[in-house]
């Protein structure tokens, strides 16, 4: 077994990633039932997505098989690269602007309809640079240029070229 | 139009500036850790829709050249390794810049990047043609068989496991199939929601996949700071005995670099690690690689940029891209209406004229741009991610918004870029599923129209050497790293045993 798979975390990733990919073909077969036959085609409309829901089926159950009887399930070529990547921990990697940078996505894109693409544009530009950003003054007053001119640039441009935007 | 007439409307004011514009755009983005080559070929797809099929094409591959090239800079100056293929580069290129040469290290690295990508064009223009002719031959037992083979090829030849490699290429092939069936035009897997008649718009799923996902991933990173650099040029020009005291090495590592890419999916890193590798075991002296070594930086460049041409072989005569970025390329093709394949040729003749052309002009571009403005391009890095991220992500927004004007596909962009983050958290490889998205409609489709011709029969596809072939490859391709896992397994408990 590769040293780097007794680590929790890769053998969760990979079990979680099996077992969504078991949902994810239970559900495109549940979704399969009633497709009706169609005339002067012998497969039919559902057969090729059956048949690929089963690869991912039959593969998944393997996958999770592997993990659980903790075999390795990691290729060489990603230890090679592994190795060899140039790490810099200078800094410290901070996952919650991952899941920040995920909410205020999901905001933008819902208060599109309402606020219009200039104004949800502009105000998503500044909380996420502001959540990303050092926070300071001078940073503050940089991103706050940044996002009302390409808020506002990139809106009149793209009316310009007829692109059509909430 | 012939080769000089695509290379006269390639030089004319509008497609050079078009061409220029991509080169720069790859190359900065190629330099900046994090985001790649792939991101901005995602997020530049929907604003090819408006240009002609050939500009938009000369966008995309001087793009492709850009991003391919750019990674070296930061790789060899910082040690930062702006795209993945470029790591390898890092490892001669970053001592030989801290040993006090960093122009010479540049010099390598950009000269060995155009004299690869020129190669590679040479072998995309004799052998486009010839592979062209012999798919004509094809039917679609044979189509399907080929597609099955390049999935396998892709998921047992991409980074990382073979099992979750041939699972993200079905995954990808799953996304495709919502909306109308084209065969039978019955609608399937649309769960009642009107929104997925039209299925999964291929674009959105694409930038959530690649840019997005990206964005997400580089928010961790935000706080990344890099050291101030004032390098010198000096050496950045290489002697004419430079050349061809590296000649062989350039050559074999062309070679290697235009091999693999065009085996399907298979993206520079690979070729790179490969032709570093090869130089250094056929070395006389192996010990000097890794320690600011001429051999070193000339095996990975080289390899990295004949990679472009060899990718580009099977995308436009097979359909079938040879590398992830090279599967945008095909994205942004199909979203023109223009079929890749052997009818290509005589279909569209301006636009492999175009692509030809801007491979190797986007070559010598990138090299003037580089040589000239390596030391501002590595300046860029010091721009926060705060300012860039957010725009990223409303310039992918738009890219969403262009094809259809629908909040559904902005939804769909975002939900298959969290869908794409999870995925890279979990190791999974994403060119795969990309290639996958693209490649199921024309397997699906020549599957089928294959069973209509034989009235449901399969086993015509097992009676067709051609077809047999490829299957044989691709059984074997899947079998034989599994068993050689199992084998590596086994060794150690029968040692310990």
């Amino acid at each position: 077994m590769n040293e780097q798979d007794r680590k929790p975390g890769l053998a969760k990733g990979d079990a979680t990633f099996a077992l969504a990919m078991i949902a994810v073909a239970l559900f495109t077969m549940w979704g399969l039932r009633n497709q009706p036959k169609a005339p002067y085609d012998p497969v039919g409309a559902a057969a090729v997505p059956f048949w690929t829901a089963a690869c991912v089926l039959a593969l998944a159950i393997f996958l999770l098989a592997r993990v659980l009887l903790r075999h390795s399930t990691r290729g060489d070529a990603q230890a090679l690269f592994t190795a060899n990547e140039a790490v810099d921990d200078t800094y410290s990697v901070v996952p919650s602007f991952s899941a920040w940078a995920v909410g205020l996505s999901v905001i933008y894109v819902a208060a599109m309809p309402f606020a219009g693409f200039m104004i949800a544009s502009i105000v998503y530009m500044l909380a996420l640079g502001w959540v990303l950003s050092a926070r300071t003054a001078r940073a503050s007053v940089i991103l706050a240029v940044v996002a009302v001119a390409l808020g506002a640039g990139i809106d009149l441009g793209f009316r310009a070229m007829l692109i059509d935007l909430p | 139009m012939d080769l000089a007439q695509a290379f006269l409307h390639v030089l004319s004011p509008s497609p050079l500036m078009l061409l220029l514009l991509g080169t720069f755009m790859g190359i900065v983005v190629g330099a900046l850790p994090g985001l790649t080559g792939g991101a901005l070929l995602a997020l530049s797809l929907p604003f090819t829709y408006r240009m002609a099929s050939a500009d938009g094409v000369i966008l995309m591959t001087s793009i492709y050249v850009g991003g391919i090239s750019g990674g070296l800079i930061t790789a060899t100056l910082m040690r930062i390794p702006g795209e993945p293929s470029a790591v390898v580069t890092t490892l001669d290129g970053f001592p030989m810049a801290r040993g006090g040469r960093p122009g010479r290290a540049l010099g390598l690295g950009i000269s060995a990047s155009l004299i690869g990508g020129a190669l590679s064009w040479l072998a995309l223009v004799l052998l486009s043609p010839w592979m062209a002719r012999l798919a004509l031959v094809f039917g679609p037992f044979e189509n399907f068989a080929l597609v099955f083979m390049a999935l396998v090829l892709i998921a047992t030849l991409s980074q990382g496991s073979v099992t979750k490699g041939l699972l993200a290429g079905l995954f990808g092939m799953l996304v495709s199939f919502p909306g109308v069936d084209e065969t039978s035009g019955q609608l399937r897997l649309t769960f009642g929601f009107d929104e997925m008649a039209g299925g999964f718009s291929q674009l959105s799923v694409i930038l959530g996949a690649f840019a997005v996902s990206q964005v997400l991933g580089d928010a961790m990173h935000a706080r990344q700071r890099f050291d101030r650099l004032d390098p010198s040029l000096r050496g950045i020009f290489l002697s004419p005995g430079d050349y061809i005291k590296q000649g062989w090495n350039i050559l074999r590592s062309s070679i290697i670099g235009i091999w693999i890419g065009m085996l399907p999916g298979v993206g520079a890193s690979v070729s790179s690690i490969v032709a570093y590798s090869t130089a250094k075991n056929l070395s006389k002296t192996p010990e000097k690689f890794g320690t600011g070594f001429d051999d070193g930086i000339v095996a990975a460049e080289t390899a990295n940029n004949a990679n472009t041409g060899g990718a580009l072989i099977p995308m436009i005569t097979l359909g079938i891209p040879g590398s992830p970025a090279a599967s945008i390329l095909l994205a942004a093709l199909l979203m023109h209406n223009i079929q890749p394949g052997p009818t290509l040729f005589t279909n569209s003749p301006d636009v492999v004229g175009a692509l030809m052309a801007s491979h190797l002009l986007s070559h010598i571009a990138m090299y003037g741009m580089m040589i000239l403005g390596c030391i501002w391009i590595a300046r860029l890095m010091y721009v926060p991610r705060a300012y860039i991220l957010p725009a990223i992500m409303v310039l992918c927004v738009i890219g969403a918004l262009a094809e259809n004007g629908r909040l559904f596909d902005v939804w769909t962009m975002l939900a298959f870029g969290i869908v794409g983050f999870l995925l890279e958290l979990a190791s999974v490889p994403l060119g795969p599923f990309v290639i996958g998205l693209i490649l199921a409609p024309l397997a699906e489709g020549q599957l089928r129209a294959g069973l209509m011709a034989t009235d449901g029969s399969i086993w015509p596809l097992f009676q067709r050497p051609v077809a047999v072939s490829f299957f044989a490859v691709a059984i074997a391709m899947f079998i034989w790293p599994l068993w050689r896992d199992l084998r590596r397994q086994r060794t150690p408990a029968t040692q310990n045993g």
